[in-house]
């Protein structure tokens, strides 16, 4: 009875260090694909909201801040868009938000303006993307505000 | 005692081992399914940024291609809203024809005076509507909306002017 219990002894030895190598190896991937997935979304999202961004920024250069159809303002020189998840502009409960901050200095010949804008998630409250751009309106072109 | 220790070595020696390899068995397959998942994940995301930056791209590669005075127009034909792109050859006057139909975001080379004709359209990418606005400044606004109904847009500036 003493043999049979001893010898039985490596076989659960190895079984629990096969049992804890596969936890292991298991957890590891479970966490590796989950964040996998999480930065892939987040990829996604970041490359919607630069997207549309830069979409936002050369209508400013070109139209002004008139030619961006649903504009909430806040102070003079700051506008907010508000988009769903989809990114497909909306006037309520917004999933994303981009703010648009314009800075217009007078030259002799022209405006530059500069452009700072940053996109959040509502949610999270986090910011998503962000940039800083700079244009030269000339004077005879239509005023940008 | 004899009949408990033969079956505490059927136990040890043959159930548990089957218990365990289920189990092995069940995670892996599970671990399997969940990485298919995430693969799928992954490759819809990228088909879908694929799609909608060709087709973006692909519109304006078009447009600066042609970016011409009275080169482009818009029209709908139909249910169907088409960017018209005149492209003048030595053989007469042609015009690349863009729009979204069936799912598909399509163009149609053709002569001018050839009436508008979608079997004949050569498929760019998918996707399910693209909408194309021309403000009095020159900026040619394309909104392109994919099948999972994500928007994105493309504004694109005519430097040297166009046509309603």
């Amino acid at each position: 009875m003493k043999s049979a219990k001893y010898s039985s002894l490596p076989f659960f030895v190895e079984l629990l260090v096969n049992i804890v190598i596969f936890i292991l190896c298991t957890t590891i991937l479970v966490v590796l694909f989950t964040k996998t997935i999480f930065v892939s979304k987040q990829t996604r999202i970041e490359n919607l909201a630069a997207a549309e961004m830069y979409a936002v920024a050369e209508i400013i250069a070109t139209e002004g801040v008139a030619g961006l159809p649903v504009i909430a303002q806040e102070g003079e020189e700051v506008y907010w868009l508000r988009y769903d998840e989809n990114w497909h502009l909306t006037e309520s409960s917004p999933t994303y938000t981009l703010r648009i901050s314009l800075v217009a200095i007078q030259k002799n010949a022209g405006t530059l303006t500069n452009l700072f804008v940053i996109a959040y998630s509502v949610a999270s409250n986090e910011e998503l993307y962000h940039f800083n751009i700079e244009f030269y309106t000339p004077y005879g072109r239509s005023e940008l505000r | 005692m004899q009949k408990k220790l033969k079956d505490s070595g059927i136990i040890t020696g043959i159930l548990l081992p089957i218990a365990i390899l289920c189990i092995f068995v069940f995670v892996s397959l599970t671990l399997a399914l969940y990485s298919g998942n995430v693969y799928q994940n992954l490759r819809n995301t990228s088909t879908e940024s694929f799609g909608m930056s060709t087709a973006g791209s692909y519109i304006q590669n078009r447009v600066f291609q042609n970016n011409r005075v009275g080169a482009f127009s818009i029209s709908m034909q139909g249910d169907i809203q088409v960017l018209t792109i005149q492209i003048p050859t030595q053989e007469g006057s042609y015009e690349s024809r863009i729009f979204a139909y069936d799912g598909y975001l399509m163009e149609h080379f053709t002569s001018t005076s050839a009436p508008f004709n979608t079997s004949e359209a050569t498929i760019i990418t998918p996707m399910q509507n693209c909408n194309f606005t021309l403000t009095e400044n020159n900026l040619l606004l394309v909104e392109l909306v994919n099948h999972d109904h994500l928007h994105a847009r493309v504004p694109i500036h005519l430097v040297q002017g166009a046509m309603l």
